[in-house]
């Protein structure tokens, strides 16, 4: 993600200046040459270079912006830029790109152009960007928008995951945009071999084309409130944590909360007051502890629906003056303190359109509070992201180091601290060396070299040491393949051709998320009754020793253990700590409570089912409409 | 749209057929996570929906035994095994080389019960297999399993262990030969690559190709070495109807049958070519889908059927329900029963649904072109030679416990015990059902039997001899167990011998 940031913002400075400002040519003889692919696949190859010299890079960045503006003589130019880039024949070389005729550069040896993939990946990005820019042509605030959350993330202003997350708020209509957001951001962070970096991106595009931005992000969540650490990590963590302001992280997360939930609100057309004060967003979505509504709600429901649209509509226009959003989100905070008894607790009324949006507000409000309330538990989460991400930073510059450098082939320590030093051993040659074959999975193997026997195989090297399946028979060894690999042939961007669901297709199967999540809670509650039950009547019975702690893992499995976390929600952990200390005394607490949980889903479902009803109703013929497409062959039943 | 070759119920294709279902109740509460297409809540859809057609009645309803490290290391390599058993999603931040290594994080993440998870799955599969070697049921059925992409090294494609290629392993102890049929929408890339260098067994596969995962397939890709010509790819393009499909899937397969002649079949039933799937491209109807199922079964060949992809549940549990009941020789009614996810398949509540009007880009020429190119290459194979039969190797003795300890399963956990046990009394009662039902089959078995003895004494003494060698091990096995469970495993034990 981040380095897909950095490089459509980075595209972005280059193109608007040599678009959009006429070039006054004082010498008046001499015409700057076109900005180029290859010049944006220059540029990208310039960062890779300085990656552990960000400092060399802004540089080499503020000569460019000043070379295409003009504001200094060509040749100290082209000479500032020779000593920068010293050391790199190849990128004085490709340097350039940006000179006029007459000027270039000429050094004794030509060297390699970039290689190809990185070139896809910047013309990806520019692709990107100029679509966003022909999507809102009419709206230059969304676009611009974007534009500003780019730069700020740049700068450092703003995180990773903050600008993921604006930005997928600002797309959220556009669902071919958000689509190709994380196979850029994959693809970029990624520097295996071509092939496998092609079966990596089909996968996820193919495979996860359905699944919406918003919930990878909840997973993503999950992910870092769970990570372990040790006590180094936990020093490392605290000096990162001292680096953010308390204030720009407090915006951050009202920000942040805000828009997961107004993204949550409209995906399921209810609010979930009392949930969403006691769990948080994902916790919200995986049980969707919805109460009873009266039977009104569904005559209105198509009401709120449009209601739940305006109110997103109108953070959109916030968002062109994020300023003002956050000064205002502050103020209904300050006033909730004073308000607070008078919240709606489980039951919803929609008398007005204004309380709506204001509700809509309170709960958001509502939840920051909470969060800040238990400051040591976010203190916690907190860390756990920082630790998250710098984990990845340090994972990533290892593997970058042992693939493109030679003298760098020692394994490092996972404990290490990376040295922050400049890499100026020579590129890995294209043909590997037998000794790191045979250190390597197949995964990492470039196979484009290897003999091929037709399409899609290619032959593993025979330096390759072909990992061990014990339990073969000798029946297994004569008819399995162990040195045939095969590979898909060739990188291919999926999303552009594959077929697009209809509007009433994309309706129905989000209905069907909705069901199975509330069904999936449901029957993981029914399951964990029924094992708990058993459990107790063991321990009723005496077949197992009550005095002596009970060995909780041996007798729920871990979809047990998960349910009863989830039920309890911030207290989860808790609960199974407690379970495990005196499991004779809280079982039968959390039965109870199970219980209560399943008898709630299940009158949820019924109130549910026949909103899901009336959707069916109205999306399914229409969704065996593909009339879009012209057809010689229509078959119709 | 009934397609041409439809047997009427007196022609051979009406005789019944003895159908072994393997199901277990915990399979749907797996969770690849919220939003993730790959969903085994479906396969408890269908199980309701066969439950309340009344097809339970019809066939043998077996819980899987788990499949052990010594069944999964059969294919799969050992670190990759070990890797699935030890990965908790609390631990895999600690392991992130190795989810790199294995492919696991992203299309196939680490979820809870990952690993007891593919045990059951591939423990149904190759239970199935292990069914059709001792001749108990004709058909087997495991639409928790199908697994078709993963690789002995990783996973992929949301599959983790490849069931299928542990099935085939199975029947091979039987078989001299074994056909593997893959309609599934994507290249069942796993399992042709695992055996693409043997003439033992074939794969052929039926998918879209072209800017589609796994993006190989190439009709081209034909096998290598003694696996020449026996590895067979039929590529397709978006929209192919029923009537275009089985222009190439009756020739090719009526070919292959003929050829090949396989002495037992895996078809995998991947449901995402249906139309409508929310990841396919095809626009396959249910009874188009179900056709292969029908062809497959004329050929009175032991038939594996297995899941695989599927990710509009509704669609995929009316197909797997509907193909069940052509495997029983039941034609199911199109209204639907009430049950307790009945619910998904509004508006209509109907087992059949319409296919779209959406374009079919697969034109009669590409079509003659394609199936032309496959059948001349099928005529370079030579008919099947009749191979002299070999002393059969060991069955998988799935769920047993053994003597030695050398393989990572653990010590039974006697509360674990009962619930097997509890089980298995109930699956004993239904298997004296079943058999008290069909009688008449018993005795046409014992025919076939004698007729068998006395056309090869050698092979018929080597059966009694590998199946002996069953019982004294599980009478061994009877030692061991708790008192109060010797008199179930007895039975069980006689049932299976």
């Amino acid at each position: 993600m981040i380095n897909f940031f950095n490089d459509i913002y980075t595209f972005y400075e280059i193109f608007c200046m040599n678009s959009c400002q006429p070039l006054v040519n004082g010498r008046g003889a001499k015409k700057q040459r076109p900005m180029t692919d290859s010049a944006l696949a220059y540029l990208t190859t310039v960062k890779d270079a300085f990656k552990d010299d960000r400092e060399k890079y802004d540089k080499f960045l503020e000569l460019v912006k000043n070379f295409t503006a003009e504001r200094f003589n060509l040749v100290r130019g082209i000479e500032e830029v020779k000593e920068l880039l010293k050391g790199y024949r190849d990128l004085i070389l490709g340097f350039n790109v940006f000179l006029p005729k007459g000027y270039e550069i000429k050094l004794p040896l030509e060297d390699e152009q970039p290689p190809e993939k990185k070139l896809d990946v910047f013309v990806k990005a520019k692709k990107l960007l100029h679509k966003i820019k022909a999507r809102f042509h009419g709206q230059d605030n969304v676009y611009k928008t974007f534009l500003a959350i780019l730069k700020m993330h740049k700068d450092g202003t703003k995180s990773p995951t903050a600008a993921y997350g604006e930005i997928t708020a600002l797309l959220q209509h556009h669902a071919d945009l958000l689509n190709e957001l994380p196979f850029l951001s994959l693809n970029t962070s990624r520097t295996i071999s071509i092939h496998f970096t092609s079966a990596q991106n089909s996968l996820f595009r193919e495979k996860s084309s359905a699944v919406p931005i918003v919930q990878q992000m909840c997973v993503l969540k999950r992910k870092r409130t769970k990570t372990s650490h040790d006590d180094h990590n936990h020093i490392v963590g605290h000096r990162l944590e001292s680096d953010w302001s308390e204030r720009e992280k407090d915006n951050r997360d009202y920000y942040q909360d805000g828009i997961q939930k107004l993204l949550s609100l409209k995906r399921t057309h209810f609010c979930m007051a009392e949930d969403l004060m006691a769990r948080s967003f994902c916790n919200v979505d995986k049980h969707f502890g919805m109460h009873p509504m009266p039977s009104t709600c569904y005559d209105q429901s198509s009401m709120k629906s449009s209601e739940r649209f305006s109110f997103c509509a109108k953070i959109k226009d916030k968002l062109q003056n994020p300023k003002n959003y956050f000064s205002k989100h502050v103020d209904i905070y300050s006033k909730e303190k004073t308000t607070r008894q008078e919240l709606p607790s489980s039951t919803t009324d929609f008398p007005r359109k204004f309380p709506d949006l204001m509700k809509g507000f309170n709960e958001c409000v509502t939840q920051c509070k909470k969060m800040n309330e238990s400051s040591r538990d976010e203190e916690h989460v907190q860390k756990q992201i920082k630790l998250e991400d710098w984990n990845r930073d340090r994972h990533h510059d290892g593997d970058d180091r042992v693939k493109e450098t030679v003298s760098d082939c020692r394994k490092r320590d996972k404990s290490t601290v990376v040295a922050n030093k400049n890499v100026s051993g020579r590129k890995l040659s294209l043909y590997a060396s037998k000794k790191k074959n045979s250190a390597k999975s197949v995964r990492e193997l470039d196979l484009s070299i290897c003999e091929k026997c037709t399409p899609s195989y290619y032959l593993l090297p025979k330096e390759f040491q072909i990992p061990s399946s014990s339990r073969r028979t000798k029946l297994d060894a004569e008819v399995l393949n162990d040195h045939w690999k095969c590979v898909a042939p060739s990188i291919k961007d999926y999303s552009s051709k594959h077929m697009s669901k209809n509007l009433n297709e994309m309706t129905l199967f989000e209905c069907e998320d909705d069901r199975i999540e509330l069904d999936m809670c449901l029957e993981t509650a029914k399951s964990t009754t029924k094992q708990v039950e058993e459990l107790i009547e063991k321990i009723n019975t005496n077949m197992i020793e009550r005095d002596n702690p009970i060995n909780i893992e041996k007798h729920l499995i871990a979809q047990n253990l998960r349910c009863i976390e989830q039920l309890y929600g911030d207290h989860g952990i808790d609960v199974l700590d407690v379970l495990r200390k005196n499991a004779s005394q809280v079982l039968p607490v959390i039965l109870t409570r199970l219980k209560q949980k399943h008898e709630e889903w299940a009158r949820c479902r019924a109130d549910l089912n026949k909103l899901w009803a009336e959707v069916y109703a109205k999306n399914y013929h229409k969704s065996l409409n593909h009339d879009r497409v012209p057809s010689t062959r229509n078959q119709e039943l | 749209m009934d397609t041409g070759g439809n047997s009427l119920p007196s022609a051979p294709d009406g005789v019944k057929r003895k159908v072994c279902y393997f199901y277990d109740p915990e399979v749907g509460n797996y969770y690849y996570g919220q939003g993730h297409p790959m969903k085994p809540h479906r396969i408890r859809m269908t199980h309701a929906l066969l439950a309340h057609y009344g097809l339970l009645q019809h066939m043998q309803v077996h819980k899987p035994f788990p499949a052990r490290d010594r069944d999964l290391c059969r294919f799969h390599a050992d670190d990759y095994v070990a890797f699935l058993r030890s990965i908790t999603p609390e631990t895999q931040q600690d392991h992130l080389r190795q989810l790199k290594r294995f492919n696991v994080g992203e299309d196939c993440p680490v979820f809870d019960g990952l690993y007891s998870f593919c045990q059951t799955y591939a423990g149904g599969s190759v239970g199935g297999a292990v069914k059709l070697n001792h001749d108990q049921c004709d058909i087997a059925v495991n639409w928790a399993g199908g697994l078709h992409h993963a690789k002995k090294c990783e996973a992929s494609g949301f599959c983790y262990v490849n069931d299928i290629v542990l099935a085939i392993l199975e029947l091979l102890k039987q078989h001299e030969r074994v056909l593997y049929v893959d309609i599934d929408i994507h290249h069942g890339d796993g399992v042709e690559e695992a055996f693409y260098t043997t003439d033992r067994v074939m794969t052929v596969s039926f998918h879209k190709f072209g800017d589609y995962f796994p993006g190989t397939g190439d009709v081209r890709d034909i096998g290598y070495g003694k696996g020449k010509y026996y590895s067979l790819n039929v590529p397709l393009d978006d929209g192919i109807d029923d009537e275009s499909y089985h222009f190439l899937f009756k020739p090719i397969i009526g070919k292959i049958m003929e050829v090949f002649r396989p002495g037992a079949v895996v078809l995998q039933c991947g449901a995402d070519s249906l139309s409508g799937d929310r990841l396919g491209c095809f626009n396959l109807s249910i009874r188009g889908h179900a056709e292969c199922v029908k062809y497959m079964r004329s050929f009175n060949v032991p038939l594996l059927l297995l899941g695989g992809g599927g990710y509009t549940i509704r669609n995929v549990a009316r197909c797997w329900c509907y193909e069940t009941g052509v495997a029983l020789g039941i034609e199911v009614d199109d209204k639907m029963p009430q049950h307790e996810y009945y619910e998904y398949f509004g508006p209509d509540y109907t087992l059949h649904v319409a296919p779209s009007n959406m374009e079919n880009k697969n034109s009669w020429h590409l079509l003659e072109e394609i199936r032309s190119k496959l059948l001349e290459n099928l005529s370079k194979l030579q008919h099947a030679p009749s191979v002299q039969f070999q002393e059969r190797p060991p069955d998988s003795d799935l769920g047993e416990a053994d003597e030695d300890h050398d393989d990572g399963d653990g010590p039974w956990d006697p509360d674990s015990d009962m619930d097997i046990d509890v089980e298995r009394e109930l699956v004993s009662s239904k298997v004296k059902k079943e058999i008290s039902e069909h009688q008449p089959n018993d005795l046409e078995d014992q025919t076939s039997g004698e007729h068998l003895r006395g056309s090869d004494t050698a092979v018929a003494e080597t059966c009694m001899k590998a199946l002996d060698i069953s019982c004294q091990k599980a009478d061994e096995d009877n030692v061991k167990v708790e008192q109060n469970t010797v008199n179930d495993l007895a039975k069980e034990t006689d049932l299976k011998c």
